[in-house]
């Protein structure tokens, strides 16, 4: 029974009345592996099996305490045991998840997640309407972090629970904190995003070789490894509970909202959270497409109140949080919105803050070299007086800066508009693009756009709004809408309506006919991206090619699947390759490859591949695989591939059109 | 197993079709207005509002409480109509279809000129 020893004891908002569930009530021997074998059983079983552990725990519980919260400590358990083998076992990689319908006795609504790079926010369907809920602390959105401190782990939904241990901005920047879990999550230490996270206040270790980044924590002096998976599962763990406590049922299924620039593999990781957290993803959603939702929705209100049209109405849909930037062309009416273009990058708040902090101590990347305890302090300090300067300069025309950073560095200055943009002109030309390009894909002129929602922290940016308004060529933003409570609403709809929640008064009538953010396809006709399925395409979506080998006698051919916006293969995301083998042997061009790719209404990707011409006995079977395949790691597995086989496996683009 | 794995789907030029001797370039069209119910002279604005309508009533994300065969129908059909309204919806594959759908000599009547299809049917019900 000595199993698995609990890395860190979790803390739990102290008003909530599930507290006896706290892990260190628990002692040592609890029975964790004995819970472990039931997890997927349902709740009435796992009683019955186990009667109640009452004698696992250290202080006396009432047995109907223990019977209303028995539910929790299996999230507890499956969370602990995952957290001490983050690597191996989650239920997510299983394509059966979720399919275990175990008969609730609850009304099993998914709940809707905003994960931001900053804040996050959780929202449900209340029956009525959407409600956000709120913390001990009374915040509906909850700073996105997970403090190591000893030997407890609390994350930023509690906030550091009891006002005494109120975690303050100078705590998480401490470099006890991770935070920015959004920006690392899925990314390889190549990546200039992580490259560029090496300046926040914990360790993060890049060995450039295209593996996953070593990331720490500093607990007593010393860095505590851990994973972004692992922190945002923790984090979710919180807000799962705070979900629970307010719902006084379990939460099994949640819709998070996602950036339109997550690739899949990035997905995956997303989902592998959930799953250590004990959730399960019902949908992932681009987060302009959340707010589409809600925008469908206040088109049918306006319609019941006899104030709309009916018409069908476009809305560029702009969202710009901490870690990136998203856009959205949606087509609405009816209740349905439909997804003309998706485009988005990892540009964010994150960047504006680093640009201005190197702007004001110009020796910032040498004077910030090694992370001494020292150098942290003062680079949080320096964190806080800019971040305070650009939230000031949202509403001021300049803004004064005055901080003393320690070891006779001070910065003084005066930051006006002209030098902010100035500084970060780099990022306002990236929003211009992610703006023209949502706007050429959908096919539109700015004229055609009859609202521009803008939402996401960064939109409160002076320049960012008058940047995309001028753009769409209009005077004002849509109104009705919250910047940073938008996102979660939609999830929270999506939620509702993928659950099968039905509203009689036709209030979830609604729909968002999603769209794939990138092209998917194959490399092909050497290092070129052959897409398959190209971006924008309305999901669920199949679509298929055709090649030819490229050599006498080719036998066998290698089918790299890539995900991105690049011509050439390697500029793209690997999801993953196989291998069609046993193809007869024939001149060149005259063995006919078909590849298809499917995307179902979960987002799941499959490619069938397999030879079409010639036909008969002698050809192999075909092969579907789902996507992605690649684990950790696979940075340079395109050129360990190139290398390896050189252009013998290749493919080209067969000539012969498919009609549509 | 490959049958579960590449059922028919009407509207995909299929490689089990081709495979098993389906004439290439001789398959019978799909009548994508009759998908959408519409008549063939069709505006865009009517063509949108019965994509729309038909997605509200067959898209996955409206089943989320229906049984398995209800939702996997539904998904096929709100396949065929996504199909239909990606070639109607657009002036210049709807003219190339139109000029196909006239010069086809065969009948509108829909035939299962077979596809990688549906693994749609068996693919969407194991991810519900």
């Amino acid at each position: 029974m000595h199993l698995v020893t609990l890395p860190f004891p979790l803390l739990l908002p102290p008003s909530t009345p599930l507290s006896p569930l706290h892990p260190t009530f628990y002692s040592r021997e609890h029975c964790l592996p004995k819970l472990l074998p039931v997890l997927i059983s349902t709740r009435k079983k796992r009683q019955q099996q186990q009667g109640p552990p009452k004698s696992h725990l250290l202080v006396p519980v009432t047995p109907s305490q223990l019977a209303d919260s028995c539910w929790l400590s299996v999230s507890f358990a499956t969370f602990y045991w995952m957290a001490a083998e983050p690597f191996y076992t989650v239920a997510s990689d299983s394509e059966t998840t979720g399919e275990d319908k175990s008969q609730p006795s609850f009304p099993d609504v998914a709940i809707g997640i905003d994960i931001g790079t900053s804040k996050c926010s959780v929202a449900v369907w209340n029956g009525h309407h959407v409600e956000l809920l709120k913390n001990t602390r009374n915040q509906k959105g909850m700073r996105s972090y997970v403090m190591f401190k000893d030997d407890t782990l609390s994350a930023g939904v509690t906030g550091g629970a009891a006002k005494e241990n109120a975690h303050e901005e100078r705590d998480v920047l401490s470099g006890s904190a991770i935070f920015n879990m959004k920006r690392l999550i899925g990314r390889m230490d190549t990546d200039e995003v992580v490259q560029a996270s090496k300046a926040l206040p914990f360790l993060v270790q890049t060995l450039g070789i295209g593996v996953r980044p070593f990331i720490a924590a500093l607990v007593n002096n010393m860095w505590r490894s851990t994973t972004p998976e692992e922190v945002l599962a923790i984090f979710l763990l919180e807000l799962k509970a705070l979900a629970e406590m307010h719902l006084k049922h379990p939460v099994r299924n949640a819709v998070l909202t996602i950036p339109v620039a997550f690739s899949r593999f990035q997905q995956t990781r997303i989902e592998r959270a959930c799953a250590m957290a004990g959730l399960h993803v019902l949908r992932l959603m681009p987060e302009p497409t959340a707010v589409a939702l809600l925008y469908a929705q206040h088109q049918q209100q306006l319609m019941h109140d006899n104030m709309g049209s009916g018409i069908e109405k476009i809305a560029l849909i702009f969202n710009m949080g901490a870690g990136y930037c998203d856009a959205a062309v949606a087509a609405t009416a009816g209740g349905v919105s439909q997804i003309r273009a998706l485009s988005g990058c990892s540009v964010g708040g994150e960047d504006i803050l680093q640009n201005i902090m190197r702007h004001l101590v110009p020796n910032f990347d040498s004077l910030y070299a090694g992370q001494t305890m020292d150098r942290i302090k003062s680079m949080g300090l320096l964190r806080i007086a800019t971040q305070d300067a650009i939230h000031k300069l949202a509403s001021q025309d300049s803004v004064e800066i005055n901080v003393d950073l320690g070891d006779g560095q001070k910065v003084s200055k005066v930051l006006d508009h002209s030098e902010f943009e100035q500084v970060n002109r780099v990022i306002f030309e990236k929003v211009e693009k992610i703006i023209n390009q949502c706007l050429a894909d959908a096919k539109l002129v700015p004229e055609d756009i009859n609202d521009v929602i803008l939402v996401g922290g960064c939109s409160r940016i002076p320049r960012i709004r008058s940047l995309v308004l001028g753009l769409c060529k209009t005077e004002v933003s849509y109104k009705n809408i919250d910047a940073l409570e938008a996102a979660v609403s939609g999830a929270a709809l999506e939620g509702a309506i993928a659950s099968g929640v039905t509203d009689p008064e036709g209030s979830l009538d609604l729909l968002t006919i999603q769209a794939t953010p990138m092209n998917l396809g194959i490399r092909a006709d050497g290092d070129n991206f052959a897409a398959i399925i190209p971006r924008n395409t309305t999901v669920p979506a199949r679509r298929e090619m055709l090649f030819m080998t490229t050599h006498d006698n080719q036998t066998e051919a290698l089918i790299s699947v890539y995900e991105g916006e690049g011509e050439r293969a390697e500029e793209n995301h690997l999801l993953g390759y196989f291998k069609i083998t046993g193809i007869p042997p024939a001149p060149k061009g005259t063995v006919e490859i078909s590849v298809c790719m499917d995307i179902d209404a979960s987002n799941v990707l499959r490619v069938f591949a397999g030879v079409v011409k010639p036909q008969g006995q002698g050809v192999p079977p075909f092969i579907e695989v789902r996507m992605p395949t690649l684990d950790d790691g696979h940075g340079w597995c395109g050129q360990a591939l190139a290398k390896m086989y050189g252009s013998k496996l290749d493919l080209a683009v067969h000539p012969k059109k498919l009609q549509p | 197993s490959l049958a579960s794995a590449f059922l028919l789907r009407s509207t995909d030029r299929t490689l089990l079709g081709a495979r098993t001797g389906g004439r290439a370039g001789g398959r019978t069209m799909v009548d994508h207005y009759q998908t959408l119910g519409l008549q063939r002279d069709a505006t865009k604005d009517e063509v949108k509002a019965a994509f729309r309508s038909r997605a509200l009533r067959d898209h996955p994300d409206r089943h989320g409480g229906s049984t398995e065969a209800a939702r996997n129908a539904a998904a096929q059909r709100f396949r065929q109509a996504s199909d239909a309204y990606h070639v109607l919806s657009d002036d210049r594959r709807r003219a190339e279809y139109d000029f196909r759908l006239r010069s086809s000599s065969s009948s509108y009547a829909r035939t299962s000129s077979s596809g990688w299809a549906s693994s749609s049917s068996s693919s969407s019900s194991s991810s519900g």
